[in-house]
């Protein structure tokens, strides 16, 4: 599993390629403390799994565990560009409820920004 | 019948003894009432068959000496041998009352002329009761026949002063002739310890006097003939003789029963124990949270090696541990392996880097301890990997299955650090995360 990201303003976008499972995931937590860490006024972090060819219910609760971590210093956090059945996952267990879940990177940006205007 | 028991209470048929092998009648007299009746009773059938055959004194072939005495008795006594069948008793009493040789004489006679009446007799009781034992319920049939034994066995004391003994060297002729014919009636129906059982009692019967032999005889057959529950009830057509050996029989019975009931109830009782514990052991499934989590798991195939990595996870031990119950053979295929690798010390590195990356977060999500040598940790999948990639192969396809499968059922593993700071995960329904 790859992982990169990149800033647009006060947003960051995480790209997330190959496996998103098991020991692999766990490379997402320490590398969002770094972001969070060098990027203090960030106020939206998007992860998109678009290069994500995997997920496993480690995937999922590293997913919740940075949403928590993100909540509490109230930075929005969102997901983009998830396989079809990735997708079904979350909706099936409910997490599109709590975690926003967008097709592009664009369609996250804009809401988000109209939600804070 | 009356008159009998009273004689024998009263000491007055003293040559009784003389039928039973030279004991005295006293001692008979010392024998148990329901005993005695017997013994008294089948006597009274042999005079009274002694009667209605010949009512003559020629029957008895007595000395003219003893005729002499008898008839004068008879006269004195103004009694007719016709007149009444039961005075024979009193008859044949008075006769026997005589010295000892003409008693001897006297029963010597009379046995010669009955015995081939008696053994007739015999025959056909016998006959008679085979076949009622084969139609007798066969739960009750043993009992029967042990009454019988033990009955026998109880004569032979009084008698004899000694028990039963399987084998006789004085068995005549009629004995080989009826045991062949019971041999032969006994050989369909009936099971190996009850023909032992009837060999047993018919071959001592045939040690017993004659007139005793045919005592017992017609206790056994009474014991199928009579109605057991009406025996000793008022207006039991029976006979209060045929009452008390009923009695004795429903004693038998009971005591059989008893013991039965006894060891039915301790097995029931034992029974009960056991399923209160198993109800006790078994987890209560309103209360277990991961039922649904167990169900579906339990649908699944995994190779359970797993737990041998899992330290402080305890429900994926949960989880797996029932999982290693379904599939026992899968479990132990592979810790033979990993055994026999072990033993070998073999050191072979063959997976992809994939699987070992996969092997990896097992290792660290099930929380294995970091004191763990984790290279060799990794020799050791490794080993498996090598030595059973079907297996091995199997059980990551699995792993990842099963995760699927929580999933669906809304769990994912959540990490969490302990207070050392180490890293565990753990599974959560998502809601409560």
């Amino acid at each position: 599993m790859n992982l990169s990201h990149r800033i647009l303003n006060e947003a960051c976008i995480v790209e997330v390629e190959g496996e998103f499972i098991g020991y692999k995931a766990r490379q997402l937590t320490p590398y969002i403390d770094t972001i969070l860490l060098k990027n203090t006024e960030l106020k939206i972090l998007i992860l998109n799994l678009g290069s994500a060819i995997q997920m496993d219910s480690v995937g999922i609760g590293i997913m919740l565990k940075s949403y928590k971590v993100l909540q509490e210093q109230q930075i929005q956090f969102a997901l983009c560009q998830l396989h079809d059945e990735m997708i079904d996952f979350l909706k099936f267990i409910r997490i599109d409820s709590m975690i926003p879940i967008y097709d592009t990177e664009e369609d996250v940006i804009k809401k988000l920004k109209e939600e804070v205007s | 019948m009356t008159d009998i028991t009273a004689a024998g209470e009263n000491n007055q048929i003293p040559v009784l003894n003389k039928f039973e092998k030279q004991k005295t009648f006293s001692d008979l007299s010392n024998v148990k009432d329901d005993f005695r009746a017997v013994i008294l009773e089948q006597y009274k059938h042999i005079t009274q068959k002694v009667v209605n055959h010949q009512p003559s004194l020629e029957i008895l072939q007595l000395s003219d000496n003893s005729k002499e005495m008898l008839s004068s008795w008879l006269e004195k006594n103004k009694i007719s041998l016709l007149d009444n069948k039961l005075i024979c008793f009193d008859i044949l009493r008075q006769i026997l009352s005589f010295n000892e040789k003409t008693q001897n004489l006297v029963i010597l006679e009379f046995e010669k002329i009955k015995r081939k009446e008696i053994e007739k007799k015999e025959q056909k009781r016998f006959v008679e009761i085979i076949k009622l034992t084969k139609q007798a319920d066969p739960r009750i049939r043993p009992v029967i026949l042990n009454a019988c034994l033990e009955f026998l066995t109880r004569i032979y004391k009084k008698l004899y002063n000694r028990s039963l003994q399987t084998s006789s060297s004085d068995q005549g002729g009629s004995y080989e002739a009826l045991h062949n014919l019971v041999v032969q009636k006994l050989s369909t129906d009936l099971k190996t310890e009850e023909i032992n059982t009837f060999e047993t009692i018919y071959r001592n019967v045939f040690r017993l006097p004659l007139i005793v032999r045919y005592g017992i005889l017609e206790f056994m057959y009474s014991k199928y003939t009579m109605e057991y529950s009406n025996a000793g009830n008022p207006g039991s057509p029976y006979t209060s003789n045929e009452n008390r050996q009923h009695e004795y029989l429903r004693g038998a019975i009971d005591e059989q029963l008893s013991v039965k009931q006894q060891l039915e109830r301790k097995k029931q009782l034992q029974a009960d124990k056991l399923k209160k514990i198993q109800e006790k052991l078994r987890p209560k499934a309103a209360n277990d949270p991961y039922l649904d989590l167990k169900r579906e798991i339990q649908k699944l195939k995994i190779i359970p090696y797993v737990e041998m990595m899992i330290k402080n996870n305890s429900l994926l031990k949960k989880i797996v541990s029932y999982a290693c119950d379904i599939h026992q053979e899968h479990y132990h295929t592979l810790l033979q392996a990993l055994d026999t690798l072990l033993t070998n010390n073999q050191k072979v590195v063959n997976l992809s880097m994939e699987e070992q990356n996969c092997i990896k977060s097992i290792y660290k999500r099930d929380g294995s301890s970091p004191k763990t040598d984790f290279s060799q940790f990794i020799d050791l999948l490794n080993k498996v990997g090598k030595e059973r990639p079907e297996l091995f192969r199997g059980f990551l396809k699995n792993q990842i299955q099963i995760d699927r499968n929580l999933i669906k059922m809304g769990v994912c593993q959540v990490p969490y650090n302990d207070e050392e700071g180490n890293e565990y995960f753990a599974f959560k329904k998502v809601e409560r995360v």
